[in-house]
């Protein structure tokens, strides 16, 4: 079943394209001011562009997709052809959209900026003056509002102002005037920011950005060569897209705030013979026998978490004695400790509870854990707290807040600034991490001799957004603990974390990678073909994937082919679905076309 | 044939007959539209090698309690063949997405099955299907 987060970002690429049809009709106002009765061309050319994008979407996908787009190109041109007759702005649009756009694939698939297309078409019949306006103050807020098109595709933009400027420089003609009437931002702000048209490559793009900016300026009163010169960097953004990434190179890009918090959240214990529901509200108790001391060897240890069945917590599930006997024949170099508390995910609290509910019980399995393997550093790696004290010996590292900061590889980088490639297994190279909920499980099994069946996850409540840590047993029916939880709920959602959730099955039960039940509604995912190339799914990729063509060829049904871009090195972190500005559940296809990889 | 209305669905169960392979976003919408009802959906699609949002039931044998209604999301060829199998299990009531031909509904009629045509999300659904649900007549 697909896993998908349950939450989003809030932008989409249709907020994108309201803003940037703002900007333009703020770009319209001095034409505007100069003649009133052009607020009518531009009517009627963006109903035309509407009308042309709406109709070819509805053949291409047989329903109603946003087309918005097809108003902007229409916008674009009645601005630069401003002066030219609404026949042939017609022409224009029309030809723009279907040339430039439709004939390649629809949105987000074509190679040329449409709007480029269309003022080229226009060029060869008529004489197009320029600059387009001549009340140059009229701009300002125009241009203000275009530069925040800056942090969409930041290089080129920026690399063609700094080229444009370099020759008005040169040129002598730098004056706020020249500036404001050559189109400087628009040309920058809103056609070299393109994201379907200009690569999102840093150097490249800039240097490319610098190269259009320098040349369109030595003819400044031309619009001849600026636009035949976006529409060869379009050309080479399209070759430098095709080119297939080798970055090995993990990160945590994303920024995705905590939806609950472990302060105002509450225990719920359902593991007793008669599961007592009601709300805990002090410490919960652990009835249990308990060893003061206990003098194992490493061997002796390792046998004792086999037989009472640890496991990793975290959600891999990896039995831990089989990391322990791993690192315990490691002696090339010295041996480290990462106590995993970073609670990366914006869903869970229960390990920030176990980390301040059981200090002392976690201090004593990470004292046997030292003396059996001989740590030379032991970490605990955690987000802003700054209060928890296990040991002195313990090192506190805090981490970026960063999703997804607490996964195996990113967390080795961060605390021990060790990168490893996907074949490289941690406990070969020495370096044990394990999950705050491992460590008071090896707790449990070392000095109460229990086989712990029990675990602490987050059962959370997103209709008010709350949440209570609740202590379960393995084999509970998932519906059932939300049902004792916060009762009269209906969905339940299920998986290891807020970000990698599936709709929970009636017969589905707690098993060892659930940390996080749920209730409310599907996340919206509205799965629409047009991709706008934010970049976003790749930017925010821990794994530095090229998601966008992984999906492009899962949706072409060549999965075999999605191989060569190291999709198996996918972490299932669900980065692309929460960012995805079309609103597509990407993970569930990368993971679609990971599954044919292995 | 009566009309479709939120009443249809009364037993709060209902067999979902074609559930999108490919978790399209309408087909996703119809199931939260009848999971925000309450109404518990049993998704059935025959497709082999497809990955879904929610448990899809491959074989009809595989729904431990099968309900006694079923929105049919088919085209008419499909609609004939899986109608027959649906008579079979005891279904009771059927919403139609899209129509059938005379020769099934009769054949409906003739098992005391109780049909009806629409869209489930005029009925269960927010914004602009409270619109078609106006226009349609749908209460």
């Amino acid at each position: 079943m697909n896993t998908f987060p349950l939450i989003r970002t809030r932008g989409s690429n249709e907020h994108i394209m309201a803003t940037l049809f703002v900007v333009l009709i703020l770009y319209h106002l001095p034409i505007w001011a100069e003649n009133p009765a052009n607020i009518f061309r531009l009517v009627l050319l963006v109903a035309t562009g509407l009308a042309v994008d709406a109709i070819a979407n509805l053949l291409r996908y047989k329903r109603m997709w946003c087309c918005v787009s097809g108003g902007i190109t229409a916008a674009i041109i009645s601005l630069l052809c401003n002066g030219v007759p609404l026949e042939a702005q017609f022409l224009g649009v029309v030809v723009a959209l279907i040339l430039g756009k439709h004939l390649w694939g629809g949105t987000g698939n074509n190679i040329f900026n449409p709007a480029m297309v269309g003022v080229l078409i226009i060029l060869l019949g008529w004489n197009v003056p320029y600059p387009f306006v001549n009340n140059h103050y009229l701009l300002i807020p125009a241009i203000i509002l275009c530069i925040t098109f800056l942090f969409i595709r930041p290089y080129a933009g920026l690399g063609f102002i700094a080229g444009a400027i370099v020759m008005l420089i040169i040129g002598r003609d730098f004056t706020l005037v020249n500036v404001l009437s050559s189109g400087l931002f628009f040309w920058a702000c809103i056609v070299m920011t393109d994201t379907v048209t200009i690569t999102r490559e840093r150097w490249k793009g800039l240097v490319l950005g610098v190269i259009v900016g320098m040349v369109a300026f030595l003819y400044p009163k031309d619009i001849r060569y600026i636009v035949i010169l976006v529409l060869s960097a379009n050309l080479i953004s399209y070759f430098l897209n095709t080119r297939i990434r080798n970055e090995h190179t993990i990160h945590g890009n994303l920024k995705i705030p905590k939806v609950f918090h472990y302060d105002e959240c509450q225990f719920v214990d359902l593991t007793k013979e008669k599961p007592n529901n009601e709300v805990i509200k002090e410490e919960p108790n652990n009835e249990v026998t308990e060893l003061d001391n206990v003098d194992l060897s490493s061997e002796e240890l390792i046998m004792l978490l086999k037989r009472n069945e640890v496991y990793g917590m975290g959600g891999a599930a990896f039995p831990t004695d089989q990391k322990l006997a791993a690192l315990n024949s490691y002696t090339e170099g010295d041996k480290f400790l990462i106590i995993n508390a970073v609670e990366c995910d914006p869903g869970l609290v229960h390990d920030d509870f176990i980390l301040h509910k059981y200090p002392d019980e976690l201090r004593k399995a990470i004292e046997i854990l030292k003396e059996n393997f001989e740590f030379k550093t032991i970490y605990l790696a955690l987000k802003n707290n700054y209060n928890i004290k296990l040991g002195e010996d313990i090192h506190l590292h805090n981490v970026n807040n960063r999703y997804p900061a607490g996964a195996e590889k990113l967390l080795i980088r961060e605390v021990l600034t060790i990168d490893l490639n996907k074949h490289q297994i941690p406990v070969q190279r020495g370096i044990l991490v394990l999950n705050i909920q491992t460590i008071y499980a090896i707790y449990k099994a070392v000095f109460c001799n229990e086989s712990d069946n029990t675990r602490f996850i987050t059962v959370a409540n997103r209709k008010d957004a709350t949440a209570k840590i609740v202590k379960v047993r393995l084999g509970m029916k998932v519906h059932e603990v939300l049902e004792s939880v916060y009762p009269g709920e209906s969905h339940c959602f299920v998986g290891g974390g807020m970000m990698q959730a599936h709709l929970g099955d009636e017969q589905e039960v707690v098993d060892r990678r659930v940390n996080f039940i749920t209730n409310g509604a599907f996340p919206k995912f509205k799965e629409s073909p047009q991709c706008s190339h934010c970049g976003n799914c790749v930017s925010n990729c821990p794994a530095s994937l090229q998601v966008n063509k992984i999906v492009k060829l899962v949706d072409q049904g060549k999965l075999h082919d999605t191989i060569k871009y190291r999709v198996d090195e996918c972490i299932e972190c669900a980065c692309c679905s929460y960012s995805c500005l079309a609103g597509r559940n990407l993970s569930s296809k990368v993971k679609e076309a990971k599954l044919v990889s292995h | 044939m009566v009309k479709f209305s939120r009443d249809f669905f009364q037993d709060k169960e209902v067999l979902f007959v074609g559930y999108s392979s490919r978790n399209k976003a309408y087909s996703n919408g119809i199931l939260q539209g009848f999971m925000n009802n309450n109404i518990k959906v049993y998704p059935y699609n025959t497709k082999e090698n497809a990955t879904y949002d929610t448990k899809v039931y491959k074989e009809l044998e595989e729904i431990p309690v099968m309900p006694k209604s079923a929105f049919v999301l088919l085209n008419k060829a499909n609609s004939d063949h899986v109608v027959q199998q649906l008579i079979g299990k005891g279904i009771k009531k059927i919403l139609f997405y899209s129509k059938i031909n005379a020769d099934l509904q009769a054949e409906c009629d003739k098992a005391g099955v109780e049909i009806a045509f629409g869209c489930p999300l005029m009925a269960y659904g927010k914004g602009m299907h409270k619109i078609h649900a106006f226009f349609a007549g749908v209460k």
